[in-house]
């Protein structure tokens, strides 16, 4: 039983953060109609980037670093997007696919190039935290809840009630008519790789807190996120969110009766049973931000 | 009407697809306050110049001038701000958005939130079940309530050209009367109104001047009533003819 609220307790802290990968993803996809396998990129880019002003000569605040990384992952995402997806706009998806695993791959190795292929972890303590009975939640942990919490409320907030926000849903779901009423669809693909990055960089920084960094983190998150993104039904951001949750706790639920290797397998199997007989998503339509 | 200066003027027009000329050598005028009606066979050509006076095609050949402007060249992007609207003949909503939402990027150029507001009020005063709805994902609404969600959002930026594609399409004949008492309204508050029709009866009824558009250029055009008249017009596009004429 202590194992089962445990797991819950994981599950529900690594389903929160996975939920920032997937609605980043869903976005992008929502409005450019690919899937950026590069994303997972930039959650480990965030990671790193987070890392480098926390360790010495910086020695920077967590909280500091995490932003200042959010700063740069958003510029990396926008040189991506001018430099190699703007000149593919009206190219096929795959060919923006294929061009997204490109960069992915190199990125992977020039991480791997500039920090070397071991796993590091921040440099902060995992002091012990507070316990409920026999269930332990650490304080780096409840931050983490914390902030995903607020950044899922505010992506809500967002894309419920501001003009930016309505329009970023409006281009995705009618492009045309977007542009009937004088909505610019370049402003509106920089505001969502804006968001993504974001939401990557955040989510990637919450992961190395609660895990570690290593670089090629990038493509099991990407693997969980599509994972996500499948079940909520491509583009479609709430369901994207309940589906990181839904990843999340499978995994940690999965290991209690599969063995701890399976762990990274599970996602995997999600997808795989997913485009075999759903790939509309569970939870509705395949098309449009919502 | 004639004397003075058309708000919409379309010389020589020529556009197609992927170098498929589809639209040769048109000419098609708009004044103030007039509503103008195209009609012609399917596949004609008549969403196509829709589409090109409003720049989502380019023109190859010829030129637009709106309001004293040469607009041959404006994307269909900067149209909205130069006081014209468009409603598509399909996908002229966002059926993910709620009404509420729908009619706020109708208005996506008023940049005071206060004024958008006020706007939406009022043709939620001219359409209530807009209103009831509005918190209604829009692909809830039937086709008709569809068709006037539509118009209703090309208004919302207070256009001074409505271009109208084929909007009774597909409607019951009950809502086809609203669409076109409302087009009529419309037209009273001042506007222009350019509108593709298939039920060219009823369109060249209310409008007063109308086009002829076959395989891709203006073969009669003139005085709407004088078109509804005409014998050839008649038996060539407005259905049947004198029989059903005789019958009716
Ligand atoms: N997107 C497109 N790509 C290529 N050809 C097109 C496209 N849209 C229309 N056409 C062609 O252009 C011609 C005119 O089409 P258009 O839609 O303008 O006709 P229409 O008069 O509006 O007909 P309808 O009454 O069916 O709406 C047709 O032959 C059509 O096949
Ligand atoms: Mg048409």
């Amino acid at each position: 039983m202590t194992l089962i609220l445990q797991s819950l307790l994981d599950g529900l802290i690594a389903g929160s953060i996975y939920a920032l990968f997937a609605t980043g993803l869903t976005l992008i996809y929502g409005t450019l109609h690919f899937i950026n396998f590069a994303h997972g990129e930039l959650i480990m880019a965030g990671a790193y980037l987070a890392y480098l002003f926390m360790i010495p000569p910086l020695s920077f605040s967590p909280f500091l670093s995490a932003g200042l990384a959010v700063l740069g992952i958003i510029g990396l995402a926008l040189l991506m997007d001018k430099a190699v997806f703007r000149p593919l706009r009206n190219a096929s998806p795959l060919l923006l696919l294929i061009a997204s695993l490109g960069i992915s791959l190199f990125l992977q190795n020039l991480a791997q190039a500039v920090w070397g292929a071991e796993i590091r972890t921040f440099p902060f303590s995992l002091e012990r935290g507070l316990s409920f009975g026999p269930v332990v939640i650490t304080r780096v942990q409840i931050t983490i809840l914390f902030v995903a919490a607020a950044t899922i409320l505010f992506l809500y907030l967002l894309l419920k009630f501001t003009r930016a926000g309505k329009a970023i849903r409006g281009v995705s779901d009618n492009p045309r008519l977007a542009e009937t009423f004088g909505v610019e669809s370049e402003k509106i693909i920089r505001n969502v790789w804006i968001l993504a990055a974001a939401l990557a960089a955040v989510g990637g920084v919450l992961y190395a807190a609660d895990t570690n960094l290593e670089p090629h983190m990038g493509i099991i998150n990407l693997v969980r996120a599509f994972a996500a993104v499948l079940l909520g039904g491509t583009g479609n951001v709430w369901g994207a969110l309940i589906g990181g949750f839904v990843i999340g706790l499978s995994e940690n639920l999965g290991v209690l009766i599969l063995p701890l290797g399976y762990k990274d397998a599970i996602a995997f199997f999600i997808i795989i049973i997913l485009l075999l007989f759903r790939p509309e998503g569970i939870l509705g339509t395949r098309w449009g931000v919502r | 009407m004639e004397n003075s200066a058309p708000i919409l003027e379309v010389t020589s027009l020529a556009t197609g697809y992927h170098r498929v000329k589809i639209v040769k050598n048109l000419q098609l005028s708009v004044f103030p306050a007039e509503i103008v009606c195209i009609i012609g066979p399917n596949g004609a050509g008549k969403s196509t110049v829709l589409r090109a006076v409003y720049g989502f095609l380019s023109c190859w050949e010829g030129n637009i001038r709106f309001k004293d402007e040469d607009i041959t060249h404006l994307p269909a992007v900067k149209r909205a701000a130069k006081g014209m609207a468009l409603v598509h003949q399909d996908g002229n909503i966002f059926p993910n958005l709620t009404i509420q939402e729908n009619l706020e990027m109708g208005g996506y150029l008023i940049p005071e939130a206060s004024e958008r507001r006020a706007r939406m009020d009022r043709l939620f005063a001219q359409l209530p079940f807009l209103h009831e709805k509005r918190k209604q994902a829009a692909r809830s609404l039937s086709g008709g309530e569809r068709q006037l969600l539509a118009i209703g959002m090309a208004l919302m930026t207070e256009p001074d050209l409505l271009l109208l594609d084929e909007p009774s399409m597909g409607l019951s004949p009950q809502m086809m009367d609203r669409v076109f008492s409302w087009i009529v309204t419309i037209h009273e508050a001042g506007k222009s109104i350019l509108m593709v029709e298939q039920n060219a009866k009823q369109a060249l009824e209310l409008a007063h001047r109308g086009y002829v558009l076959d395989l891709g250029t203006n073969r009669f055009e003139g005085d709407a009533k004088r078109l509804l008249d005409d014998p050839k017009v008649k038996r060539l596009y407005l259905g049947g003819g004198d029989i059903n004429e005789d019958l009716s």
